[in-house]
């Protein structure tokens, strides 16, 4: 089996990968260690106001 | 941490001149766009207003409807609030400096003007949302290739080191409709000099490719795009950080999975393979989900801060917008089932549909962030008159209603009455008793329309006293009790 064949046999399963990137990221949202890191970054808009 | 907050000390020369030119090219094209939606109704109500002329029949005037009221007020919109939003929150002048902003000011108007004068003049490729010949489609992409260098160089060259959410829409969007665009209206002229031209696809390939673009116009243009204004412009002017900031990440990227394939609910047979009109169903109803994630987000931010909506008119014209947004966002997957879309498709369902997305939706998130940004930009204390902020916002409500509710009798009447059949099995109705029976719903809906449009006027009446300068004194909204007793 070349890696041709692995590549063609890969890209069949399009949808499984891309399913699997969208809960990765979900993971990657909700982990625990992510959650202060996260709700800091809402506050940055009104972080700006400081102006000129 | 500290490097933003010593970035946000220094001083930036934001580049706010053009985002004022957007905003005021909102204003006067939004008024445009709102007056062609009351002629064109006007004409469906009594057909002698099509003048007897071609410049003037509904087939001409209902494009410059769509394309004032989609490119040239919401463009406009999108323009100004993703410039002013990328600079802030990036910390960062604009990309390519004052004549690169101004180029893309007078470059997309350009386009809106030479797009209008095609439609009145019959030229048109006769896609829906895509109609301008192939010269102006070049033009536009020069253009937009332009918004797009801009954005992502002022995203590239930040001085925060997060992207903040509402740019990952905006550049979702940009993106997106860069590449609908040119995939959409690859055609052949048929000479160099002439407006003609042919489509490279044909039959069933043309109409997916048209409804693929179509779809995911409304996706990322209405959709992606005025996100970016909600999750901007709702916490600035509810002075408060959005819900959830992890539920805005999940909200983008399942908005961004699913869009694209929605495109064939449009299609529900017709000869396209019925298995992708399946999958155009499939994924609209899963659209559910990050559409009420998102509703959700934004009106959870006034979590504790309810009582804003008492005095602020502006932040209850977005959370209006973001409760129509949820309305719309519910109504568009009911109506992409196939069995449900053989009711409604080709009745006025669609059309009310379209408006409660589009005036509710659109126009009122549009508005808020006009709203905001007319102060600030100006560098005035506050709008001219906050009351008149109310009366738009109460006008133009009633107007929506009227319309929505009257396309849905209309259109669920009409649906009915095609599908009518006598115990003989012939048709009930003729044609043309359906459209006598729709007269009394396009009246009401185009007094729908004028109320829309005299709010409309309202606004830019307030718009243009606030950059006068000028104060209107008036007593707080709500009285002196608004303020919560803890």
């Amino acid at each position: 089996m070349s890696l041709h064949d692995i590549y063609q046999f890969a890209a069949q399963l399009w949808v499984v990968w891309l399913v699997l990137l969208f809960v990765g990221i979900i993971v990657w949202v909700y982990l625990p260690r992510n959650r202060k890191r996260m709700n800091d970054m809402a506050d940055l808009p009104l972080r700006d106001d400081e102006e000129r | 941490m500290s490097e933003a907050t010593a970035a946000a000390a220094a001083p930036v020369a934001y580049n706010e001149e053009v985002i004022r030119k957007f905003a005021i090219a909102t204003m006067f094209w939004g008024v445009v766009a709102f007056a062609a939606g009351v002629y064109i109704a006007l004409e469906l109500t009594f057909p002698v207003l099509n003048l007897g002329l071609e410049y003037t029949t509904f087939g001409r005037l209902r494009p410059l409807h769509t394309s004032a009221a989609i490119f040239a007020f919401g463009g406009n919109a999108l323009m100004a609030s993703s410039l002013y939003c990328v600079q802030r929150t990036c910390r960062a002048s604009l990309f390519g400096g004052k004549t690169t902003a101004d180029f893309l000011f007078w470059g997309y108007q350009f386009f809106i003007v030479l797009a209008a004068w095609g439609y009145v003049n019959g030229i048109t490729q006769s896609k829906e949302y895509a109609e301008p010949e192939w010269m102006v489609d070049l033009w536009l992409t020069v253009v937009w290739v332009v918004y797009l260098v801009v954005f992502a160089g002022t995203i590239l060259k930040r001085k925060e080191p997060h992207i903040y959410v509402a740019n990952w829409f905006f550049l979702a969007f940009i993106l997106t409709v860069a590449i609908l665009h040119i995939v959409n209206n690859l055609a052949v002229p048929v000479s160099l000099t002439g407006m003609k031209s042919y489509t490279l696809y044909s039959g069933v390939q043309d109409a997916l490719t048209q409804w693929w673009y179509g779809h995911n116009a409304v996706g990322f243009f209405l959709t992606a795009g005025f996100l970016g204004i909600m999750y901007y412009f709702v916490p600035k002017q509810a002075d408060r950080p959005i819900y959830s900031y992890r539920l805005s990440i999940v909200h983008f990227w399942s908005l961004i999975f699913l869009y694209i394939w929605a495109g064939p609910h449009h299609l529900h047979y017709t000869a396209l393979p019925e298995w992708s009109q399946s999958v155009g169903m499939i994924f609209s109803v899963m659209l559910w989900m990050p559409s009420w994630g998102g509703m959700i987000n934004g009106l959870m931010t006034l979590k504790g801060a309810w009582w804003k909506l008492r005095t602020d008119p502006v932040l209850r014209m977005m959370v209006a917008a973001v409760g129509f947004y949820g309305m719309s966002t519910f109504e568009g997957p009911l109506m992409s089932i196939r069995a449900v879309n053989s009711l409604s498709h080709y009745t006025d369902w669609t059309i009310g549909h379209v408006h409660s997305g589009a005036l509710g939706w659109v126009a009122f998130i549009s508005f808020g962030a006009i709203y905001y940004l007319v102060p600030k930009l100006w560098k005035r204390e506050r709008l001219y008159s906050i009351k008149l902020v109310s009366w738009h916002f109460w006008i133009a409500t009633v107007g929506i209603l009227l319309y929505i509710t009257a396309m849905w009798v209309s259109g669920i009447m009409q649906g009915l009455m095609w599908r009518t059949y006598d115990e003989l099995g012939f048709l009930q109705y003729s044609f043309v008793e359906t459209v006598e029976a729709m007269h009394p719903f396009y009246m009401i809906r185009a007094a729908g329309g004028v109320l829309f449009l005299i709010g409309a006027l309202v606004m830019a009446y307030n718009m243009w006293r606030t950059i006068r300068g000028d104060l209107r004194l008036e007593a707080p909204a709500g009285g002196i009790a608004a303020q919560p007793a803890q």
